[in-house]
C-alpha cells in the first residue's frame, strides 16, 4: 500500500520537514490530526472551552517535541498521547477534588448496553464529558483508549482497586444518564 | 471489556469533529513566539563549555608546573656558571662576569683600559660542574644536571679604548637538583542523574532514535591529555623510570575522527568509525655529542704618539663541550576502530545528554622519538620505521576502553553540535614484554565535534 500524500509528500516526508521547522509541514500535519484529536480532547473534558485549550497546548508540545518521537509506533498514536497527557495534566492542575459519587442512587434497572448503540457520537461524546473528572479519565483510558488497569494506576499514580472501581462507577453513571436521555425523549 | 465500553471504542475511537476555527494561525502564532524566546539551554551549555575548558586548561597548567618543576632559573644557585675574562692589568686576577651581569649590564663589566699594550688574553671558561655531560651521568649525578643548558645567542661587548671584545655566547640554565614529587591528579565527581519517573517521561528521551533519523554520522577533534604511567617489573629499573619522568613531560595531545551512528533501540546508539590519536611529549637533554663554540673577537689597536693609527682583529674559538639542551617531541600515534554504544539520559528540543562506553580497537601504532636508555641512561632514537633493535615499543597498542560523557546541542534537525568530556583507559603495556618497564597512558580529553543526522 502506497503511504498517504498530503500536497504531494508522505506522513514522513511531513514529520522530517517539520523537525527542519517548515511551517508549511506542520501545517499538514495539523490538518491530518486535527479533527481526530479534537474529539479525543473533548471527551477529556467536561466543557468545549477546556478542550480547546487542551487541544492547542497538546499541538505545540506536538510540534516543540517533535524530534522526541521514536517512530516505532505510528505518529497518531504519538500525537493522541500528547493529547491525553496534556488532558490529564490539565485536570491535576484544576485542583479539583473528585467528585464522591455514590452508586446508591443509581436504580438497580439501569438501561442495557443496547440504549447505547442507538446513540450517536456526538450524543456518546457528551456522555463521557459530563461524567465527573475522575471517571471521565478513566473511563476514557481503560475503556476507549485500552489501557489496562495497571497503566491507568502507573499513568495517575492511584491503585490498581481505585481504577477498577471508578470505571465501574463510570458505566453505571452512563447507563444512569442515557436511561434519563431516553425518558427525556419519550 | 464490557459491552457498553465495546460500543464508545467503536464509536468514539476514530471519531473526528469539527476544529475550532483559528486553532491553526493560533498553534502558528504560538510556535513563533517560542522560536523568539531566549534559550536558556544555550546559556547552560555555554556556561558547561566554558567551565570545562577553563577546568582543563587549569588540570593541564597544575600537572605541567608539577612536572617542569625541576628546571628553575639559574640564579642563585652555586652551579651557575661564569666566564672569566684576564686582562695583564689585573695581572692573574679574573674579572668575573656572572650570567645577570652579562645579561643585563654589559657595559658594567668593562676591562679597564690598558695604556700601550697590543693585545690582550681573553680566555672563557666553564665551570665544569655546571656542563658535566650525559657521558658522565652515573647513578650519584642528578639527572637534573640533563637539563643544564645554553640557549639564546647573545653577545658581550666591552667597550674599552685599548680592547674591545666580543663574545657570543649562550645563556646558561641550571636545574635544581631536587627532585619533584610526583602528584596524582585525582578527580572525584559524581553524577546524579535523575530516572525518568513515569511512563509519559519515557517518550521525552532519545530524540536521535526515530526511523526519521536513525543514522547519524559525527566528526570531532578531541584536546586530550597524556596521562603516562611507568611501573618497572624488576626494581632495579626505578632510576631509569625516575630519570625519565625527569626528562619526559606530556603537551598537549589530540585524537580526531569520524563515527557513524545507528539507532538500534529505545535511547540506544551503536557508533564505529576511525579515530587518530596523536599522544605528544617533549624529551629535553643535553645533547653529550654536541660542542659549543664559542668565538672571541680581539680588537687590538696601535697608537703612534699617543693616537690610534691602526687596529689589527683577532679571533679565539673556545670550545665548550656538551652544552647544548636539546629538544624533542616523542609522539604516540595509533589509528583505532572505535566500537562504542550511547545511551541517551536526558534529552529536550534544545539538548541531550547522553553517556558514551566501549572499546578502541587498536589498528595500528607507531612511536616515534627519543628517551633516556634503561641501562645507561643515555638518549636513544626510538621509532617504528626503524628494525626496532632496541625492541622497546609493540606495534599493536591492543584494545583500551572509552568512557565519555556526550552533550549535544542541537543547532538545527538535522545537525548537533557535540561537547565530549572524555577519557580512555590503555589496559595493555605499549611496551614489549623484554622490556623491563611498562608504559601505558591513559587519555583524557574534550572533544567537539558535529553530527550530522539522516
Amino acid at each position: 500500500m502506497s503511504p498517504l500524500l498530503v500536497n504531494g509528500r508522505t506522513e514522513k516526508e511531513l514529520i522530517k520537514a517539520c523537525l527542519s521547522g517548515d511551517r508549511l509541514a506542520q501545517r499538514d500535519i495539523f490538518n491530518m490530526y486535527a479533527g481526530k484529536m479534537m474529539a479525543v480532547c473533548l471527551r477529556y473534558t467536561r466543557h468545549r472551552l477546556e478542550a480547546e485549550d487542551i487541544f492547542q497546548d497538546a499541538f505545540v508540545k506536538v510540534f516543540a517535541h517533535m524530534h522526541e518521537y521514536e517512530g516505532g509506533a505510528p505518529f497518531e498514536a504519538w500525537v493522541r498521547r500528547i493529547m491525553i497527557n496534556t488532558a490529564i495534566k490539565n485536570n491535576r492542575k484544576k485542583s479539583v477534588t473528585n467528585e464522591d459519587i455514590g452508586l446508591e442512587h443509581i436504580k438497580e434497572d439501569s438501561a442495557g448496553p443496547e440504549v447505547f448503540g442507538a446513540l450517536s457520537e456526538e450524543e456518546l461524546t457528551k456522555l463521557v464529558s459530563s461524567l465527573p473528572d475522575g471517571y471521565r479519565i478513566i473511563f476514557n483510558l481503560f475503556a476507549i483508549e485500552g489501557y489496562s488497569h495497571k497503566e491507568i494506576s502507573e499513568l495517575l499514580n492511584i491503585e490498581e482497586s481505585t481504577s477498577r472501581s471508578q470505571l465501574a462507577k463510570a458505566r453505571k453513571i452512563l447507563q444512569e444518564k442515557v436511561q434519563e436521555l431516553y425518558k427525556v425523549a419519550v | 471489556m464490557n459491552q457498553i465500553d465495546k460500543i464508545f471504542r467503536n464509536r468514539l475511537e476514530h471519531h473526528t469533529t469539527d476544529v475550532p476555527a483559528g486553532a491553526w494561525e493560533s498553534i502558528s502564532a504560538r510556535l513563533d513566539a517560542e522560536a523568539t524566546q531566549p534559550k536558556r539551554p544555550i546559556l547552560l551549555f555555554m556556561g558547561i563549555f566554558v567551565l570545562f575548558i577553563f577546568g582543563t586548561m587549569a588540570t593541564y597548567y597544575y600537572l605541567n608546573s608539577a612536572s617542569t618543576a625541576s628546571t628553575p632559573s639559574a640564579s642563585g644557585t652555586s652551579e651557575a656558571p661564569h666566564a672569566t675574562v684576564v686582562t695583564p692589568d689585573q695581572g692573574s686576577q679574573p674579572v668575573l662576569f656572572s650570567d645577570n651581569s652579562i645579561n643585563n649590564t654589559p657595559s658594567q663589566a668593562a676591562v679597564p683600559a690598558s695604556d700601550n699594550s697590543n693585545s690582550v688574553n681573553v680566555t672563557s671558561a666553564v665551570s665544569q660542574n655546571a656542563v658535566a655531560g650525559l657521558a658522565g651521568l652515573s647513578q650519584s649525578i642528578p639527572v637534573a644536571v640533563l637539563n643544564e643548558a645554553f640557549t639564546d645567542s647573545e653577545s658581550l661587548i666591552i667597550p674599552s679604548e685599548s680592547v674591545e671584545g666580543t663574545m657570543a655566547r649562550e645563556n646558561i640554565e641550571v636545574a635544581e637538583l631536587n627532585t619533584p614529587s610526583v602528584r596524582k591528579l585525582r578527580f572525584f565527581r559524581e553524577f546524579k542523574f535523575m530516572a525518568l519517573p513515569s511512563k509519559e517521561k519515557q517518550a521525552a528521551a532519545c530524540p536521535f532514535k526515530s526511523t526519521i533519523n536513525d543514522k547519524s554520522v559525527d566528526v570531532y577533534v578531541s584536546h586530550d591529555y597524556g596521562h603516562r604511567s611507568l611501573i618497572a617489573t624488576d626494581a632495579s629499573y626505578e632510576d631509569h623510570i625516575e630519570n625519565r619522568t625527569q626528562t619526559e613531560t606530556p603537551v598537549y595531545s589530540f585524537s580526531a575522527g569520524l563515527r557513524f551512528g545507528y539507532n538500534v533501540g529505545y535511547r540506544w546508539n551503536l557508533y564505529t568509525g576511525f579515530n587518530y590519536s596523536q599522544i605528544n611529549e617533549k624529551f629535553e637533554y643535553i645533547d653529550p655529542e654536541s660542542n659549543q663554540i664559542r668565538i672571541i673577537t680581539i680588537k687590538d689597536y696601535i697608537y703612534q704618539n699617543g693616537k690610534i693609527v691602526d687596529s689589527v682583529l683577532t679571533e679565539e674559538k673556545v670550545v665548550v663541550p656538551g652544552t647544548t639542551k636539546v629538544k624533542v617531541f616523542n609522539k604516540y600515534r595509533s589509528f583505532d576502530l572505535p566500537v562504542l554504544a550511547r545511551y541517551t539520559l536526558y534529552a529536550d528540543r534544545n539538548l541531550s545528554l547522553s553517556a558514551v562506553g566501549g572499546v578502541y580497537i587498536n589498528l595500528a601504532f607507531s612511536e616515534k622519538g627519543m628517551m633516556l636508555s634503561k641501562d645507561d641512561a643515555v638518549p636513544v632514537e626510538f621509532t617504528s620505521q626503524d628494525t626496532d633493535p632496541k625492541g622497546i615499543f609493540r606495534s599493536q597498542a591492543g584494545v583500551t576502553p572509552y568512557t565519555a560523557l556526550s552533550l549535544a546541542y542541537h543547532l538545527t534537525g538535522n545537525i548537533d553540535l557535540l561537547l565530549e568530556p572524555n577519557a580512555r583507559f590503555q589496559t595493555r603495556s605499549l611496551t614489549s614484554d623484554q622490556y623491563p618497564v611498562s608504559q601505558k597512558f591513559n587519555t583524557y580529553g574534550i572533544s567537539t565535534g558535529l553530527r550530522y543526522k539522516f
